[in-house]
């Protein structure tokens, strides 16, 4: 452990310094007026929940929502707690598609809470430079990944449409470019290596599609006849599998019954045989030493282990499938930044890191220096680590955080 | 150790939960469901070897503290085994609406006992009696021959208050505790009570909660309570209640007086309600209220009241007084168990006078003249190792492995730069650096140093804190980072921006 110590973390304080010290600058007047549309937004569906619903009430309040959807409006309830009824996201869910009042509730959170933890939130950490400096540790999660606080710049919303929208406000200076880049599977890859599983390896020697690839060996079919779907559902059985999942949940995901999920995670390791057999001596080894370990030796204590209650255990055993994968790719991101960083400063360029978000990292570059910045960045993150599977990096430039993705 | 003469009862279930929740990762506070908190079960103090710990830990603070500052003579702790005692089989749903506790807290009772047990504390439990049955059994039992406190959060402990037995009311927050002392103009340095307690005697009892300690169980047979699933009366609100009971007394006298009355009687009662308690509401139907289905009236009344009521006659088969003697707390016992537990910041020295610590910072000698500063940094770029720590806008801190500190405060020509570039200075002369905020030294002055939070952090990344006390587990520095000296520099250096807050 004392390479990572001393090849690793000590060379990372330095890049995170500079990150902090650097910042992001951010357009406040949009933020505002982003902050302002939200909250019309939100005074609309008020108006419209409280039509639809034939009162006005507090709809922040789960006392008072519950009172309403559950006494008044007779609406079918789930769980009950100790204050009232349950309005938790999964119950109205369930109720949304039969009363449109729901589903205006659900979307009031929404934006409620882009607007509180992102609109309004992201502007009181504007600095007098115009940008946000957040704050990067590395002693704080349990698998080796970065944390980023005051305020969180990893988690910005990137799915849902409106949430997207926040990116925008993100720009580099004047006169510079965003450069960012993104390993693609990466945890699936290390998966790969660590494994040592033939086919997998195969698989990703041979083509773009991991997905549908996996969708063609597993489910059966020739490659060309590999649908939509089909993918679809490759593609939660290979990220289900990093993260340890149980057929049941499986089942969940994606809507089928217990015994087919079952079925497909068993053609899978089928296929794979070697992921099985890794999978099945990390739990092993994390049993006997009471800890995991990345390919870095990194090491993850998992006291659930030992516990008593089968819930706990389980999740011992989860935690023990995917800590060293996901450790493993969060070391791997830590040497591509210090390499990075490196390279930057020795080729004299002032391209400088901005951001890191677990499998991505983004770049600040004076236009003239982009093209160069982006090679290095490439190649730096794809060099990081020398696997059985090549590592494939996609980067895109752009003049703002949105037109990056 | 000179002791003071007074028994002192704690409720133990109540001092354990109370610490546990008080010391949990925020996390777990703000999730919701049950396995979303599950998720952040190992950011929960624990030992290396998995045993969830911070509930003990808080209680064993609390305890020493006691044991220190009010210095009882006698001492024991109770505890609930389980919820399935008599009162349920008076009433199923007695404490019905409690949930699950959560695993790592259920398992700290456990091991809680076995720590008191270790430590020679007399403990009380069973299957049949609650904490505060035993409680007030011992108190019953031995307030003629001393004074009691009885130390707890629950204010169902209210009616077991005497002249002879008081109350140690702990708030979760000081500042409730202060609301009190401020109230009834209690001078709170001219008491000897645990911090975040306030002492109840009778007079007080009355005085804050309206009624007398012995009516507190009928004031809750019908207000009731609704953390134990007592009824009460429905319909009975509970500022009516104080008033009914402060009339009337027990709910036997108030089911005298309302009982058996015609049309004419009730009218007049109820006036006389409203004119002498103020009661405006009637809430005569209610008290009067019978069903055969539902558990309502006189029924709810009684059955809450006696639900309510702490057995105070508990056969203690010849327990004695000296059985609970604090002399018998076994010094090599909780020497063990705060090794055992890896509690190193708690520090049991109740046993003996022993003297204050010299503060640490004390050994520190501050520099703010420049000719002493550069006289001084001359010296220091012949050691071999350092340890520093940086407050910027403040100053920098060193300290050798002699153990020699010096503080040297960004004052007139002493400044950031000069700092900074000292410490580039002692970089480029070999000097190896040791610190417990690497990053932030780093912006101070570009070098890179030796980090101790990191080097605990790779140890063990599951804490939610690496301070320099933790840090100062043996474990961690003899596997890795070489050099003794380092774990006592840092210790010191990182003390220092104490000084500046």
């Amino acid at each position: 452990m004392l390479s990572l110590y001393l090849d690793i973390e000590l060379p990372l304080l330095g890049v995170l310094a500079s990150m902090e010290e650097r910042g992001i600058a951010v357009k406040r007047e949009e933020l505002e007026r982003f902050s302002r549309d939200l909250k019309e937004t939100i005074r609309k569906l008020e108006q419209e929940i409280y039509e639809l619903s034939g009162e006005t009430f507090n709809i922040n309040s789960p006392k008072q929502l519950g009172e309403v959807l559950f006494d008044h409006l007779r609406l079918p309830h789930g769980k009950k707690t100790k204050s009232g009824y349950s309005t938790a996201a999964d119950i109205l869910e369930r109720l949304a598609p039969a009363f449109p009042v729901v589903q205006k509730i659900l979307d009031y959170r929404t934006y409620a809470k882009l607007n509180s933890t992102y609109a309004e939130g992201l502007q009181q950490f504007i600095r007098e430079d115009g940008r946000i400096h957040g704050d990067f540790n590395q002693t704080v999660t349990a698998t080796g990944r970065l944390s980023s606080a005051n305020p969180n710049l990893q988690n910005i919303p990137v799915r849902l449409s409106l949430g997207r929208e926040i990116r925008r406000v993100f720009v580099p200076e004047e006169g510079s470019v965003f450069i960012d880049a993104d390993y693609s599977q990466i945890e699936l890859r290390v998966l790969a290596h660590m494994s040592g599983d033939e086919n997998l390896i195969m698989a990703y020697r041979e083509a773009k599609d991991i997905h549908a690839i996996t969708a063609s060996q597993v489910f059966n079919v020739p490659l060309e006849e590999v649908t939509p779907l089909l993918r679809r559902n490759a593609k939660a059985v290979n990220f289900g599998i990093v993260y340890g999942i149980s057929a049941f949940s499986l089942s969940e995901d994606l809507s089928i019954t217990r015994e087919e999920a079952q079925q497909y995670m068993n053609n899978y390791f089928a296929t794979y045989p070697k992921i099985k057999a890794f999978l099945d001596h990390a739990v092993a080894s994390a049993k006997e030493k009471g800890y995991s370990v990345t390919m870095y030796n990194r090491r993850r204590p998992i006291p659930e282990l030992l516990s008593v209650n089968f819930n706990q255990r389980s999740f011992g055993e989860r935690v023990a499938m995917n800590a060293p994968i996901q450790g493993t790719a969060a070391d791997i991101m830590k040497i591509a930044m210090i390499r990075v960083d490196r390279k930057l400063k020795e080729t004299g360029l002032k391209t400088r890191i901005v951001l890191q978000i677990h499998d991505e990292l983004l770049l600040e570059a004076p236009e003239e220096e982009a093209e160069r910045a982006e090679e290095i960045l490439v190649s730096e993150m794809e060099n990081a680590a020398q696997l059985k599977v090549k590592l494939e990096v996609e980067a895109k430039q752009g003049k703002s955080w949105y037109e990056t993705k | 150790m000179d002791r003071n003469d007074f028994l002192l009862l704690i409720d133990g279930s109540s001092l354990l939960t109370t610490q546990f929740f008080g010391n949990l990762p925020r996390e777990i506070l703000f999730a919701k469901t049950p396995e979303e908190k599950e998720k952040y079960y190992h950011k929960i103090m624990m030992t290396t070897g998995g045993v969830y710990t911070n509930a003990v830990f808080g209680f064993l603070r609390t305890l020493f503290a006691i044991l220190k500052d009010q210095r009882p003579a006698y001492i024991a702790v109770a505890w609930d085994l389980t919820r399935d005692t008599f009162r349920r089989k008076l009433y199923p749903d007695y404490k019905g609406n409690r949930s699950e506790t959560m695993e790592p807290l259920s398992q700290q009772f456990d091991l809680c006992q076995k720590v008191l047990s270790r430590m020679n504390i007399r403990e009380f439990m069973s299957e049949e009696f609650e904490a505060d049955d035993w409680c007030g059994s011992v108190a019953a039992r031995f307030e003629p021959e001393i004074p009691v406190k009885i130390f707890t959060k629950d204010h169902d402990y209210l009616q077991l208050v005497t002249e002879r037995t008081h109350l140690w009311l702990m708030h979760t927050s000081q500042e409730k505790t202060d609301e009190m002392y401020k109230k009834y103009r209690i001078d709170h340095a001219s008491v000897n009570v645990p911090a975040r307690a306030f002492e109840l005697d009778p007079a007080l009892v009355e005085a804050e909660f309206g009624v007398k300690p012995e009516h507190v169980n009928s004031l809750k047979g019908l207000q009731g309570d609704s953390s134990d699933n007592i009824k009460g009366v429905p319909g009975v609100g509970p500022a009516t209640a104080v008033r009914l009971i402060q009339r009337y007394g027990t709910i036997d006298q108030l089911y005298r007086a309302i009982k058996g009355l015609d049309k004419a009687g009730q009218e007049a009662l109820k006036k006389e309600w409203k004119e002498e308690l103020g009661i405006t509401r009637s809430p005569l139907n209610f008290l009067l209220k019978e069903s055969e289905t539902e558990l309502v009236g006189e029924k709810s009344a009684r059955l809450s009241e006696l639900l309510a009521s702490i057995r105070t006659d508990i056969d203690l088969k010849g327990l004695t007084l000296q059985d609970m003697s604090s002399e018998r707390i076994s010094e090599e016992g909780v020497k063990e168990v705060l090794k055992e537990l890896e509690f190193s910041s708690i520090s049991a020295d109740f046993f003996d006078e022993k003297p204050e610590k010299k503060d640490i910072t004390e050994q520190f000698r501050t520099v703010s003249d420049f000719a002493d500063f550069v006289n001084i940094s001359e010296t220091l770029l012949k050691e071999e190792k350092l340890g520093i720590s940086c407050t910027p806008g403040k100053g920098l801190s060193v300290v050798t492995e002699r153990g020699d500190g010096f503080t040297f405060e960004e004052a007139s020509f002493i400044t950031r730069e000069e700092l900074a570039s000292f410490v580039r200075r002692l970089e480029a002369n070999g000097t190896v650096l040791y610190t417990a905020d690497g990053k932030g030294l780093f912006k101070y002055c570009g070098c890179t140093a030796h980090d101790t939070v990191i080097a605990a952090y790779l140890l063990n990344p599951l804490k939610s804190d690496y301070n320099e006390k933790s840090i100062e587990s043996e474990y961690l520095m003899s596997q890795f980072i070489p050099g003794r000296f380092w774990r006592k520099s840092f210790v010191k250096a990182r003390c220092f921006p104490c000084i500046w807050t």
